[in-house]
């Protein structure tokens, strides 16, 4: 019954979260669609909270003494193993936040005056926050946004190199929009969500979806503010085909899904010259469709535990003598 | 029945069939392919080619020539008083017969590292696609200019 309390309640957050990714076509604002696939990704921490809660209150009980030992060490070791892997998983994004640090520290150097004003006067144009850019000398393709609170934009000398000036205002747009939504910080928690709820099935599609539309979002806006799609289409085409070209030793795979990613941003930017979806940073849509998924969520997961604990002898009365 | 050629050494460096065969060997082999099909050809038919390019001693060609019909590449039949050479394999066979040695023995060697060098390669179909998208869209991006 332990077990059955762990497994269904990760069970009614899957549904839960399968539920709330299927009605995600009917959001169209790329913010509220992020919003949402952040919740599917965090709302696991409500079986995470009823696995320790569970520890809190069984360990000692009575409710444990006419369990099987198999369901009582499963029951504890379920939600200690979920616990432990989470706490794991927040290791892990503090050393990717580290290792991640250290090379841009290593590697990146400020870049002109010429560069940064042109950044400044993009951001000016976007009504963005201005940000530092950085260089590093590396001969591939690589343009990200980097810290999670004064975020800076890294190009790769390649970029510098090989795009024209159209290409690069382009790039620079995308870069600064990054900024703007605080992707960084955004996916970097989406990582730690993956990696601590790796069971979750739903936690690695929304994981997906929300890597992928990122750029998407950021796309729109250089089409929005340049009106020059196919600037940031040219600018793509030659990073695909720098990827494409050169030597993939050892990444074979990953690249090859970079790669059709890539060809499917450009297509995009070929097929609709302006954007077909809302960009605004609104959050109430998000609250629209988060809140009542999460209350409709919570209140099935309250259902869920009174019955188990009723069916093994901790009726909701007992339950409530013994938690206050 | 014809047996395998005997390939004992690849030098990347070098060109074609001459990455397998020495230089006076590929010249001799070149030289027999391009005899018809059927024909056979005697050691003085490519010496004295060779030699209109170069001072060659007949010795040499002869020798070279003996040693290819030892590693396979020739079979050599008498007829009457002479030596008939003739290829074993057309050039093509050769190629895709060493080429697949190569990799075979690669595989047995280093076979992760083999898989990993030959999915790495780069697929000349999509680069040609890729470059063909690249060149529409710096067409499209003329036109836009010059609007």
């Amino acid at each position: 019954m332990h077990t059955l309390l762990g497994l269904s309640s990760t069970l009614l957050v899957t549904l839960g979260s399968y539920l709330t990714l299927s009605i995600l076509y009917r959001v169209g604002s790329w913010s509220q669609r992020r919003g949402v696939q952040f919740f599917v990704l965090i709302v696991p921490i409500v079986s995470l909270g009823i696995g320790i809660g569970g520890l809190h209150h069984f360990t000692g009980r009575p409710c444990l003494s006419s369990a099987p030992s198999w369901d009582s060490l499963l029951g504890v070791a379920l939600p200690l193993g979920m616990g432990l892997v989470a706490l794991g998983a927040l290791g892990l994004g503090v050393v990717r936040l580290t290792l991640m640090a250290r090379v841009v520290a290593r590697s990146g150097m400020s870049a002109g005056p010429e560069l940064q004003s042109l950044t400044d006067d993009l951001a000016e144009r976007l009504g963005a926050a201005q940000s530092r850019v950085l260089l590093c000398a590396y001969d591939r393709p690589l343009a990200l946004t980097y810290g999670m609170f004064r975020p800076r934009v890294l190009l790769s000398t390649w970029i510098v190199e090989h795009l024209d000036r159209r290409e690069l205002e382009a790039v620079l747009v995308h870069e600064l929009e990054h900024v703007a939504r605080r992707d960084y910080l955004m996916v970097w928690l989406a990582t730690m969500l993956r990696d601590a709820f790796f069971y979750v099935p739903t936690s690695w599609a929304a994981y997906r979806q929300l890597q992928h539309e990122k750029e998407l979002a950021c796309d729109d806006v250089v089409v929005g503010a340049t009106h020059r799609p196919l600037a940031l289409a040219s600018a793509l085409a030659k990073v695909r085909l720098h990827a494409v070209e050169g030597p993939r030793f050892g990444i074979a795979q990953p690249l090859v899904g970079v790669e059709e990613s890539i060809n499917g941003r450009i297509e995009r930017l070929l097929a609709t010259p302006r954007p077909t979806t809302r960009t605004g940073r609104s959050h109430r849509g998000i609250f629209r469709v988060s809140i009542p998924a999460l209350i409709g969520l919570l209140m099935l997961e309250a259902v869920n535990v009174t019955l188990i604990l009723a069916a093994m002898g901790c009726g909701p009365a007992l339950l409530l003598g013994k938690l206050f | 029945m014809t047996s395998e050629p005997d390939i004992s050494v690849f030098r990347p460096d070098r060109p074609g069939i001459r990455k397998v065969l020495g230089d006076l060997e590929a010249e001799i082999m070149e030289l027999v392919w391009a005899r018809p099909v059927g024909q056979g050809t005697t050691v003085r038919d490519v010496f004295e080619i060779l030699y209109e390019r170069r001072r060659i001693a007949y010795t040499t060609v002869m020798n070279t020539m003996a040693r290819l019909a030892k590693k396979h590449l020739l079979q050599v039949e008498k007829q009457d008083q002479a030596y008939i050479y003739s290829p074993n394999l057309t050039q093509q066979e050769f190629v895709s017969r060493f080429v697949s040695r190569i990799l075979e023995d690669l595989f047995v060697s280093f076979s992760g590292a083999t898989l990993e060098g030959v999915n790495a390669l780069p697929d000349p179909q999509v680069a040609a696609q890729v470059r063909q998208q690249l060149d529409e869209i710096a067409r499209r991006r003329a036109v836009e200019e010059s609007e």
